[in-house]
Order: C-alpha cells, then sequence, then structure tokens
C-alpha cells in the first residue's frame, strides 16, 4: 500500500473519531488540572527540545512527517503539522494546539495489540507505582498489565485503597480521552490517558495515573462505579510526625491504616480517613497492647507501631 | 421455707465441695463434643488465630477422633459480655481461654487446682510451676507468658563504661539504675537513665522487689510500693537523671530512647522488642525515611528478682469448667485444654512466650532472636513467675 493512500484512510479515520469525540465535551472544571496543555508552534528562531522530537516521532508514525528526527520545529513539521490540521478538519495552521493535540491523540488510538475480550469475573485495579504498571485483575487473578506514568516526586501519587467514583468520556487535553476519577478524599486524583504519550514509564505527572490513550479508552470500557482500586508503593513507608485522631484525612492516615493491618487489626478500608472505625481500631490495638485505649495516635504511639 | 432455704444453701455447699475424679478416663466408644471459648488475638502479617487454632483443633480431634472442638470465638472488646454469660451460668463452654478477662468469676465453677497432677506438669518451665492455679484455688492451665523486662541501648551503656553483659547476668535494680544515671549525666547531652511506657508504672515495677513482697500485677502494687515509687521519681529528678519538669503520668521518654538519648527502655514486653527490632530493620532497609536512627544495638536486662518477688509478667492460661458434667467429659476437656497449653508454636505468633519447655525452641527459631535466646533462658531457667493472680 502506498504512503500516500495510507495517509488518505488514516485521515477519513481521523475526522469520523474527532467528530465523535467533540459530541462529548467535558467540563474542564470538573476534571483534575494535573497536567499542562501544551502548546507548540512554528517560530523563528525555531523551537526544539525533546517535546518537539516527541512530535515529530508521532506524526512520522502516522504518515504525516518525513523529516528528520532533529528536535526541531523546522519548516517540515510545520508543513506536517499543516497536514494534520486539514485532516482532521481544523482551522488552517501550524500550531499545535489543544485541538491538534487531541486530533493527534485521538489518530493514535488503534485496537490494543493482542487485545482480549472483557474480562467475565469481578473487575479490581492494583496501580504498583514502584513497577510503573497498572494490573487489572478479574476475581482476583491477573488479567492484563499496562505501562502507566505516575506523580513527580514533588507531587507523588497517593497510594491506599480506592473506588472509581466517577466515569468521563472524551477530550480534555491533558488527560486524554478518558477520565476515571478515584474517591480519594483529599485531592483530584484519576486514572486518564495523555497529551503526552512518551511520558508513560515516567514519574511525570502531577499525582494521577497517567495510561495510553488507547489503553484507558479499553479499561473505561471494564471498569464500572466503585470499582475497586488499590494504590501501593514501598515509597510510602516514610516516618510519620503528627499525631493522629479522628477526623483527620490524608496519605498519614493511610499509612496508619495500613500498618494496623499488618498488625492483625482491621480498620476496613484503607482509604486515608480517620473516622470511627479507625478510632475503634486504634482503642482495640492500644486496649490489647495494655496501653490506655485513647483511640488517637500520639507521638509516642507512632514510635510504638514502628512508624515513627 | 426455712427448710427449703436451708435445703438449697446445702446443696450449693455439696455441690462446691464436689471434685471431679482427676482418675476419670475418656470412653473410647463414646463421642465427645467440647465446647470452647476464646477471643480473637490479631496475628501480624497475613496470619488469622482463627486459621492457627483450627489447626490445633485438626491436630487434636486426629490424635483423639472420639473427641470433637466446637470453637466459639468472641472479639477483645466483648470480654464483659463473656464474663457475664458465665456468670448466668447458661450455656457455658467446657474449656474457657481466660484472655482479657478479669477473674472476678465463681471459681466454683471451674475444675479445682488439685485437678493437675505433678506428672501432668512435667516438662513445663520452672517459672511457670507456680502459676497453675487462680488465687481462688481453681486449676489454670498456662498457655503463654510475656516477661516484663528492660531494654538496654548497649551503644550508649557502653559510652558510659556500663558492661552490658554483666547486667544481662546480674539484673538491673534500683541502685543499678541510680548508678548508671550517675554515669550517663557525664556524657555529651546528658541522656537519660529510663524511658517507658507508664513511666510512674516503671518505677512502681522495682518497687516491690525491694520492698521483698510478692508481686500482685502491674495493676495492683502495696501502698508502700506506691510511695516508694514517689520517693525515687522525687530523687531522680533530684539527681538531675530526670528532667525537672515531668508529669509522670503522662511522660515516657519513648522519644529520647528511639533517638538514643535514653539508656533503658521499660517495661519491655515480646511485643515492643519486635517492634523496635522491626523498626530498625526497616530504617536499614531505606524505609521510615525521616526518622532518627536511634540505639543502633539493643539488648534485654531482666529485672533483679528475689525468690519472692519473682518476674513481672503477663501469664495467659485456660480454665475447665465442671458445672453439670460427668467426670469422663471434664476428663477430655481437660485433654484439649492440657493440649493447647503444650502448642507452643501459636506463641510466637502472638507475640507470647510459650509455658511448655519443648515448645520454647521452635520459638527461639521463629523469633530469629540470635544473642536474645540466651536472654530467653537465662528467663526460663533462672526465674519464676509470680503465682497468678489476675491477669493485666
Amino acid at each position: 500500500m502506498n504512503r500516500g493512500f495510507q495517509l488518505i484512510i488514516c485521515c477519513l479515520l481521523v475526522l469520523l473519531i474527532a467528530r465523535l469525540v467533540a459530541a462529548l465535551p467535558l467540563k474542564e472544571q470538573d476534571l483534575c488540572k494535573c497536567e499542562k496543555v501544551r502548546e507548540l508552534s512554528f517560530s523563528s528562531p525555531p523551537r526544539q527540545g525533546p517535546a518537539v522530537l516527541e512530535l515529530q516521532q508521532r506524526l512520522a508514525k502516522l504518515g504525516f512527517y518525513q523529516g528528520p528526527a532533529d528536535g526541531v520545529y523546522g519548516p517540515k513539521l510545520a508543513e506536517a503539522v499543516q497536514k494534520l490540521r486539514k485532516a482532521l478538519g481544523l482551522t488552517p495552521g501550524s500550531d499545535m494546539d489543544d485541538e491538534a493535540w487531541l486530533g493527534l491523540a485521538i489518530s493514535e488510538i488503534r485496537p490494543v495489540a493482542g487485545s482480549l475480550p472483557p474480562p467475565a469475573g469481578e473487575i479490581s485495579i492494583l496501580v504498583d507505582i514502584d513497577a510503573l504498571t497498572l494490573i487489572v485483575y478479574s476475581d482476583g487473578m491477573p488479567f492484563k498489565l499496562y505501562p502507566i506514568a505516575i506523580g513527580r516526586y514533588e507531587s507523588p501519587t497517593p497510594v491506599g485503597e480506592w473506588k472509581i467514583c466517577e466515569k468521563r468520556a472524551g477530550w480534555h487535553g491533558a488527560t486524554g480521552v478518558r477520565w476515571l476519577r478515584l474517591s480519594n478524599p483529599w485531592g483530584s486524583y484519576g486514572i486518564h490517558g495523555t497529551n503526552n504519550p512518551n511520558s508513560i514509564g515516567q514519574a511525570a505527572s502531577a499525582g494521577c495515573v497517567r495510561m495510553f490513550n488507547h489503553h484507558v479508552v479499553e479499561l473505561y470500557d471494564w471498569v464500572d462505579i466503585g470499582t475497586p482500586v488499590l494504590l501501593k508503593s514501598s515509597r510510602i513507608h516514610r516516618c510519620l510526625h503528627s499525631p493522629l485522631k479522628e477526623g483527620v484525612i490524608g496519605q498519614e492516615v493511610v499509612c496508619l491504616q495500613w500498618r494496623l493491618r499488618e498488625l492483625g487489626f482491621d480498620p476496613g478500608r484503607a482509604d486515608g480517613v480517620y473516622g470511627t472505625r479507625t478510632a475503634q481500631t486504634v482503642a482495640a490495638w492500644q486496649s490489647y497492647r495494655g496501653l490506655k485505649a485513647t483511640g488517637e495516635i500520639s507521638e509516642d504511639s507512632l514510635y510504638l507501631l514502628g512508624l515513627r | 421455707m426455712i427448710i427449703l432455704s436451708l435445703a438449697i444453701w446445702s446443696w450449693r455447699d455439696v455441690r462446691l465441695r464436689l471434685r471431679p475424679d482427676p482418675e476419670a478416663q475418656i470412653q473410647p466408644d463414646k463421642q465427645y463434643t467440647v465446647i470452647y471459648w476464646d477471643f480473637d488475638r490479631p496475628v501480624g502479617g497475613e496470619g488469622c488465630y482463627r486459621t492457627e487454632l483450627q489447626q490445633k483443633i485438626d491436630e487434636f480431634e486426629q490424635l483423639h477422633p472420639n473427641i470433637a472442638i466446637e470453637p466459639r470465638m468472641f472479639s477483645w472488646a466483648e470480654s464483659e459480655q463473656v464474663a457475664a454469660a458465665i456468670q448466668r451460668r447458661q450455656d457455658l463452654p467446657q474449656v474457657l481461654s481466660l484472655g482479657s478477662l478479669d477473674l472476678d468469676l465463681d471459681c466454683s465453677l471451674f475444675v479445682p487446682a488439685d485437678y493437675v497432677s505433678a506428672k501432668e506438669k512435667e516438662n513445663y518451665l520452672p517459672l511457670v510451676q507456680d502459676s497453675f492455679q487462680l488465687q481462688c484455688g481453681a486449676a489454670l492451665w498456662p498457655r503463654f507468658w510475656s516477661p516484663q523486662l528492660y531494654l538496654a541501648s548497649v551503644d550508649l551503656l557502653q559510652a558510659a563504661g556500663v558492661s552490658c553483659s554483666r547486667l544481662q547476668a546480674e539484673g538491673i535494680g534500683w541502685e543499678d539504675l541510680l548508678r548508671i544515671g550517675e554515669q550517663l549525666a557525664s556524657l555529651p547531652g546528658q541522656p537519660s537513665v529510663l524511658a517507658g511506657l507508664d513511666f510512674r508504672g516503671l518505677l512502681l515495677s522495682l518497687a516491690p522487689r525491694q520492698l521483698d513482697q510478692p508481686s500482685a500485677g502491674l495493676n495492683a502494687w502495696p501502698a508502700q510500693a506506691e510511695d516508694l515509687a514517689t520517693v525515687r521519681l522525687q530523687q531522680l529528678q533530684a539527681d538531675k537523671l530526670l528532667p525537672v519538669n515531668i508529669d509522670p503520668h503522662k511522660y515516657s521518654g519513648l522519644d529520647e530512647f528511639f533517638t538514643g538519648q535514653a539508656a533503658f527502655l521499660a517495661p519491655a514486653e515480646p511485643w515492643l522488642v519486635r517492634m523496635v527490632w522491626e523498626r530498625q530493620k526497616r530504617i536499614e532497609h531505606g524505609f521510615l525515611t525521616g526518622a532518627v536512627k536511634g540505639p543502633q544495638k539493643v539488648a534485654l536486662i531482666p529485672p533483679k528478682t528475689t525468690s519472692v518477688a519473682g518476674l513481672p509478667a503477663r501469664l495467659e492460661g485456660l480454665v475447665v469448667i465442671k458445672e453439670h458434667r460427668a467426670a469422663d467429659e471434664i476428663r477430655a476437656a481437660a485433654e484439649w485444654a492440657r493440649y493447647l497449653s503444650r502448642a507452643g508454636d501459636l506463641a510466637a505468633k502472638l507475640d507470647f512466650l510459650p509455658v511448655y519447655g519443648p515448645s520454647s525452641q521452635a520459638w527461639a527459631a521463629k523469633w530469629e532472636l540470635g544473642a536474645e535466646t540466651m536472654l530467653l533462658e537465662l528467663c526460663l531457667h533462672n526465674l519464676r513467675l509470680p503465682p497468678y493472680l489476675r491477669h493485666d
């Protein structure tokens, strides 16, 4: 098949999907603001860097760009962006704005290699932050593994046990084509697609779990509201300082809940909420160990739990 | 009416005096069902106490095919309800694990202490030989025990020129604490001598041995011990071995111990020792980032004891209920109590020590204590527990 024919087919597909996606507008304020909307344009002197290189590679894969992969936003890349925009039915130009990124992401959606029929059992999700993977379980058995990007050092992905509490389909530049919100009580975190697929496999996000768009499209259809999601990392074993008591919400509470479970007590789901059940479990631990059963975690208790 | 009352009173008296025949045998062609009540306990990691207990039941039933054990588990918080059920004498179990029960129970329900023969006590650790009976005279099958020791920062003691091995061999007493406190005071930062979960209780724990009086457990110190503890606290503060402005009911000094600024942590029970040990391992492996490393090396030190005072410790055991049961049925229940009493492998998982001698090797291996095994041996053979009076 010659390259021209391939390009035409590709453009038609892009147009069709773009129209479909455009019919599903998302409210920007509802989603996490964890990613920046990227804009690249042709300028003098030309822009250059890894972001430009990534764009060259992605457009080359789709047959729009045939120039060198040198990371420079030169005339050939501008021409390729013009072709892309034309194929997408966008206003003429050579800028990669939000609409162009959407079109590019949509055009990259393809059947997942070795795609499986939907899992038949009860679905749960494990996000292994250390391994940069998301594993879908069906009836407790691993079903499929996906590569992901996780939070940067300064904005780590939270760990804990939550559920999918919202599903949104549609394009929102930074979060790609699908959004699955986690029921994390202290922030707006989710599992979503991306406008920066080269970041997958890296600690690159502002805390969300980032997937390839074609992967999150597949995952989206398998999960329902209420699907349990476990996010784990060994990096969480850090020293705790603050005294904790009923009403406190946060990552430190998850650490406490997991530690209580390690010691054989049952605080329920490690959701980071120091509620009545956590307080009762703390009191049970204190009582069992001959300590005053206050239900609160003092600094001494942190030592005795091995958390400090 | 008077005659009826007298008859009821007499019958009660007779019943209390009725003693089950310790020579009664299990009938090989009779099927027995032993109802067993226990409290669910936390088992760390992936473990589950119910599963562990069921394993023991399976083992026992294989040995005794005509005895079936029917367990009923209660949560740790249900002690009061269990005690009330026992007092009502309705649906009584045949074997009861005392767990966290306060022993304010009617002991006439239980088989008496002389039901347990001298032969049955063989191979139990010397330190529990006096603990086969409750204060009220009922028989107790001891199950686990937990010594209350001193955990020493070896680094700090070495810096102060104190021989840790000598302390381990001889134990530590009040005079030793004062002397070591003075030696520590010459070190930079003037480290404290003591830290404890319950600082006043810690000082109290030293008092009975000085008074040479039997200990009744941490919650039942004689009034003289209270006074002595207060005097000692004041002395420690006057000698500047403790901060002057502390409230002994709130001060623990844990922060000082875990940051390497206190020489001893007490009372240190096995669970706390394991916690300190785990903490060190986690820090070594790069977890618990931001934590102050604290003592690099720790050692267990026993308190100085006299033949009267014994080693401060917590002990758990089992009682057999004789109410409405034939002698052979009581024997079947007692067999189960004896079997469970000797199943020491559960002790390590629950952070207790086993009471039955042959189980202690398996315990030491599971705990991977290394040098601390030496101290365990010391505890097992040289010390003795006070008679079982109450569960703390």
